[in-house]
Order: C-alpha cells, then sequence, then structure tokens
C-alpha cells in the first residue's frame, strides 16, 4: 500500500490556482525529490501533503486514511516536516528545541522522562550532542539546520517533508544536510529508534538544485504553474527537452563520472563576448 | 522536574512568603516579623506559640494587613502569567495584557458594573470581576476576529488591532467617568483605579478571584509545552501535533480570565505583564513549564514589594502603584536587558 497518494487534488490560494490536478502515489521508503521553477507548487504540495492546508478537490491519504479524517496530532506522529523558514522569538537551547519534536505524543499528566530520552538518542543520531546546551540562535546556518533535522527525528516520524533543507548553505553544508537526509531514508530501522519495525523513513524535498536533486534523489517530480510535467528517476526527469520546457533554458547534460546521474552543464549565451 | 528546576522554585517561593512576612510587618503600627510568623503558624493546628502580642495586632495582620497583602500577590501572579500567555502565543516579547487591549476591556467592563447599581448587592460579591471578564474576553475575541485574515491570526495585525481597540475601549473608560463625574463609585478614586491600587480591605473581594488566578495559572501550566511549540509559528506548531486554533482560543480566553481577575481588584497596573516575563525569559530561559511558574512567584512578590512602597513611603499618602511598578521595575529590566544582551536575541 501506498504510504501517502493523491487523487486528482486540486487547491487555488485566493489570488489564483495553486496545484491542479496532482496525482501521486509515494510507496514507502521511497526518496522524492520535488523540482520546479519558483512558484510552481512545490511548498504547497508539500503543505497539502501535512494537512495544514485542505485541497480544494480531490483527496489525500496516509496509509489508507483520509488525510482530512486525522488530527493534527495523529498526523504529527507519523509526519515531520523541516519547513524552509525555522527562527526563533526566544533563546531556546538546542536541546530545548530537539524536545520540541516531541509535542506530538505530550501528555497532560505524566512526567517526560522517556522523551527527554528520545531526543537525546535524536541528538546522538546527528551528532550534535555537543550542542546541547548552545542557544539555537546563536549556531550558524549549518548547525541549525543539523538540529531542525534531529527534532524532526524525535518526533519518530514515518514521513518526511523538507522544504529547501539546503536553501541559504554553502556548498559543504548542502551535501552534508543532503547526507544525513540520505542516512535517515536508507537506515531509519533501528539504527535511530526503536519501535520503528524495521521501516524506513519515507522522505519527500523540495529542492531547487537540480544537480542535487539528481545525486540524492531517486525519484524527482518535476511541477511547473502546479501541474506535474513528469514523474520519474533522475535520467528520465534531467533532459534538455524537459528542462527548457520548464525553466525555458537551453542545458546540455552530462553523466556523473561515479554515478552516472544526470548532470546539468550550464550554457554560455555567447561564447565570443566570454573568450 | 529537574533538581535544578525545584531548586528555583523552592527560592521563589522562600521569597515570596519573605516578602509577605516583611509586607505585614511594616504600617502605621510596625509589627515585629517574628510575632507575625508565630501568629501565622498558630493558626495551623500543629503549632500553638504563647501569644506575647496584644491581640489587636492580630486583627491588624489578618483583618487589615493580609488580605492586601495576599491580594497584591494575586494580581502580581495573574498579570505576569497572562504577560507570559500573550508573549508566548503573539511570539512576541512586547505582547501583555495592556498592548493587546485586554486589561482597557477589563478596566470598561469593571467601570460599567461599578456604575451599574447591582454591584453593591450580588450575594455580597461584586459584579466587578464578572464584567471585567466579559469585558476582557469580549475585547480579546473582537482583536482576534478584527486581525484575523482567511482563517489565520498573524502577529503583527494582532498587536496593531489590539493597540488600537484597547485606545478605543480607554476613550470610553475616560468618557464615562467624565459623564458620571458625582458618582463615586470607585473605592479610593477613579485616579487609584486607572493608575492602579490593591484595593483590598477583606477577605471577602478575594474569595471569587483566588481560585479563578490559581485555577488559571494551573490550567496554564498544564499547557505550557504547546506554548513551546507556538515559538515556531502557528503552523509550525502544527507540524508538531498542535491544534493550533483551539489551543489559541483556549490560551487567549485564560489571559483574558487572569487580566479580568487582577484588575477587578487592583485597577490597571501597568508594567508587571511586561518586565516579569522578561526579567524570568532572561534569567532562566524560555522554556514554558518553568517560566510560568517562575513569572507567577516573581509577579507575586514583585506586587507585594511595590505595594508596600506604594503605601509607606509618602505615609499617610498613598502613592499610586502603577508609578512605583514602572519607576522600580524598569531601571531593573534595563539592567537586565544590557547585562544579558547577548542572550537576548529575536
Amino acid at each position: 500500500m501506498a504510504k501517502v497518494s493523491l487523487k486528482n487534488v486540486s487547491f487555488s490560494y485566493s489570488d489564483g490556482i495553486g496545484l491542479k490536478n496532482i496525482t501521486i502515489s509515494i510507496r514507502d521508503g521511497e526518496r522524492i525529490g520535488l523540482i520546479g521553477p519558483n512558484g510552481s507548487g512545490k511548498t504547497t504540495l508539500l503543505k497539502l501533503i501535512s494537512g495544514v492546508l485542505l485541497p480544494g478537490e480531490g483527496e489525500i491519504y496516509l496509509d489508507g486514511v483520509n488525510l482530512k479524517r486525522l488530527d493534527r496530532r495523529t498526523i504529527a506522529q507519523e509526519i515531520a516536516v523541516v519547513p524552509q523558514q525555522f527562527d526563533l522569538p526566544f533563546a531556546f537551547t538546542v536541546k530545548e528545541v530537539v524536545e520540541l519534536g516531541r509535542t506530538p505524543f505530550f501528555k497532560m499528566f505524566a512526567g517526560g522522562n522517556e522523551d527527554v530520552a528520545i531526543a537525546n538518542q535524536a541528538m546522538t543520531a546527528l551528532e550534535i550532542e555537543p550542542l546541547a546546551g548552545r542557544f539555537f540562535n546563536e549556531l550558524s546556518g549549518g548547525e541549525r539546520q543539523k538540529v531542525v533535522l534531529a527534532m524532526a527525528l524525535a518526533q519518530q516520524p514515518k514521513l518526511f517533508l523538507l522544504d529547501e533543507p539546503t536553501a541559504h548553505l554553502d556548498i559543504n553544508h548542502q551535501i552534508e544536510i543532503l547526507d544525513w537526509v540520505k542516512k535517515l531514508n536508507a537506515e531509519a530501522a533501528g539504527r535511530f529508534y526503536s519501535g520503528n519495525s524495521g521501516q524506513a523513513i519515507t522522505v519527500v524535498a523540495a529542492i531547487h538544485d537540480l544537480n542535487l536533486a539528481a545525486l540524492y534523489f531517486e525519484r524527482l517530480i518535476l511541477l511547473k504553474e502546479g501541474r506535474i510535467v513528469a514523474d520519474g528517476s533522475p535520467h528520465k526527469i534531467l533532459t534538455s527537452e524537459l528542462l527548457s520546457e520548464v525553466f525555458s533554458i537551453t542545458v546540455e547534460i552530462a553523466p556523473h563520472p561515479q554515478t552516472k546521474a544526470p548532470q546539468i552543464i550550464l550554457p554560455v549565451k555567447d561564447e565570443k563576448e566570454c573568450v | 522536574m529537574s533538581c535544578k528546576r525545584i531548586t528555583i522554585v523552592i527560592s521563589l517561593i522562600s521569597v515570596l512568603i519573605c516578602c509577605m512576612i516583611v509586607a505585614s510587618a511594616i504600617g502605621t503600627i510596625s509589627i515585629p516579623m517574628p510575632d507575625i510568623i508565630k501568629m501565622s503558624l498558630n493558626k495551623l493546628p500543629v503549632f500553638d506559640f504563647m501569644p506575647t502580642w496584644p491581640s489587636r495586632w492580630e486583627d491588624i495582620i489578618f483583618q487589615v494587613r493580609l488580605p492586601r497583602v495576599v491580594g497584591g500577590a494575586l494580581v502580581g501572579a495573574a498579570l505576569s502569567v497572562a504577560g507570559v500567555l500573550f508573549q508566548g502565543l503573539l511570539r512576541n516579547p512586547l505582547a501583555d495584557p495592556y498592548i493587546i487591549g485586554t486589561s482597557a476591556g477589563a478596566g470598561l467592563g469593571a467601570i460599567v458594573a461599578m456604575l451599574l447599581p447591582l454591584s453593591l448587592t450580588f450575594f455580597g460579591f461584586g459584579m466587578v470581576p464578572v464584567f471585567a471578564f466579559i469585558g476582557a474576553l469580549a475585547t480579546v475575541t473582537l482583536v482576534y476576529n478584527i486581525a484575523q485574515v482567511g482563517g489565520k491570526t498573524p502577529v503583527v495585525s494582532m498587536l496593531l488591532a489590539g493597540f488600537v481597540v484597547g485606545s478605543m475601549l480607554s476613550a470610553l473608560m475616560y468618557l464615562l467617568i467624565t459623564l458620571f463625574p458625582e458618582r463615586s463609585f470607585l473605592r479610593g478614586g477613579v485616579l487609584s483605579f486607572l493608575g492602579g491600587s490593591i484595593s483590598v480591605t477583606s477577605w471577602w473581594q478575594l474569595a471569587v478571584i483566588t481560585p479563578l488566578i490559581i485555577g488559571g495559572i494551573i490550567v496554564a501550566w498544564l499547557h505550557a509545552p504547546y506554548l513551546n511549540a507556538f515559538s515556531l509559528g502557528e503552523e509550525g506548531a502544527a507540524y508538531i501535533g498542535v491544534e493550533v486554533e483551539r489551543e489559541k482560543k483556549l490560551i487567549l480566553i485564560l489571559g483574558a480570565l487572569l487580566t479580568a481577575a487582577a484588575v477587578s481588584i487592583s485597577g490597571l497596573v501597568g508594567f508587571v505583564g511586561l518586565v516579569v516575563p522578561h526579567a524570568m525569559r532572561l534569567l532562566l530561559g524560555p522554556s514554558h513549564r518553568l517560566l510560568i511558574l517562575a513569572s507567577a512567584l516573581a509577579g507575586s512578590s514583585f506586587i507585594v514589594l511595590t505595594d508596600l512602597l506604594a503605601r509607606t513611603v509618602l505615609a499617610p499618602r498613598e502613592i499610586l502603584i502603577g508609578v512605583i511598578t514602572a519607576l522600580v521595575g524598569a531601571p531593573f529590566f534595563l539592567y537586565l536587558l544590557r547585562k544579558h544582551r547577548r542572550e537576548y536575541t529575536f
């Protein structure tokens, strides 16, 4: 059974169309990259899957249950979201931020010792224990993103939704974060927490960098103006024809020397002028 | 709760008890503190000290000073926790019962209740707390609905709407006061209501608001983890499992209730709801379980002490407590802000 399935989902913002007629089936353990120009609907799609936006038409199912029927708490026990913007108005420590990930399991009249232990495991998993006592707002961008990942991991989710997890990071940290995402997806089973019953964490991430998308995701969904243009392996999606149709650019595609993943070679507009 | 937190809470409780004893001791007649401790302990069945003090002193302590001291402590706790609630919910350290108009609403409600003849004769209780709560809740609901855009309530529009509605309600309050100058409807006069003053002269006046304030603080404490979640913004809170609209309504109602309970016995005391949560957040961090308890206790001590100053500095004249909270609180707050500015980043 599909982890998440969207059937003919449409959504419109008050000022225009957001998404039109989206049908996707996401299987357990998949690692999916959403690509497309700005405003193509990547973030909207993630918000619909996480249930904070409700589809105007069509239905979304999580493990076969209509998302509309689930309350926030149940959804948050299944799905963790790493949003594009993550800022805190007050000086929380890293440990406190990671413990926020336990909110969906909070019981009003019970001690939270188990929650503290799970939050600690999540910090260990991402190797950020040395940061535990630091203030979140004083960390570098790369460190922050790891803390946010640890917080999401503390939710013990089956599905990770990431919105531009590498935005505003330098190339070194972009790779580090995506390596972590890949690891969480591949080794989730007993490594990070018990009780997962051997399932991998399914990952759906919106990502701008097409080369990174090809290197780190096994399935890409290409969006344009709220519609799915193509859905498949990087080899199928990253072709010069599709990219010129969607991004209006002319690019060449070359295989990555190690993995053979398609990589984009950017065009030079006028060779004579540059030489 | 960890060891560190228990230590902090116990120290704050001790500070509050000391403040209450000192405040009970000082007045036109000074009563030695050991005697106050002994006569208070005598109220418990296990203690039996020989009274070496005139029985008149017991009347002064238990019938005159203690009701006022306890009233002050309750006002301080209520306003501080209301401040924590509004600041946490709106993710804005500038939000407090005054900024978002709740106090003005409670104040208008209280004044209307005082103008109505029934205020004097309702089962011995004034209608003031009830009207203050209605005013505060109506204000919060109004502000909340004005600020709402497409099912969401952005913080900036909430603060702006709160400020504007609050100003309108204050204007109405002044208008009512001007229209009925002959009615001396406020104990201690209009000025002491507007400037704030702990007008408690008997235990009766605390009968209604005590359970409201203590109950309100307990509910707030139970919901503290959701307030932490609101630090991520409404959408962020939803992502970690908070039913945002339901939780937001509950927090706003609690804030209104606490504000109204305080306003009904003290008038409009400013600065506490802003400065106490700030100070506690700087000292102890923003995590709400501890913050709510610490702000309640520190707010209590703060008002007990400022009320002591208010009635002794220029005795027999009383200074408005709002004047003292601002004059004492502001420099203290600036000192903290300066000392801890590195941790105080938004």
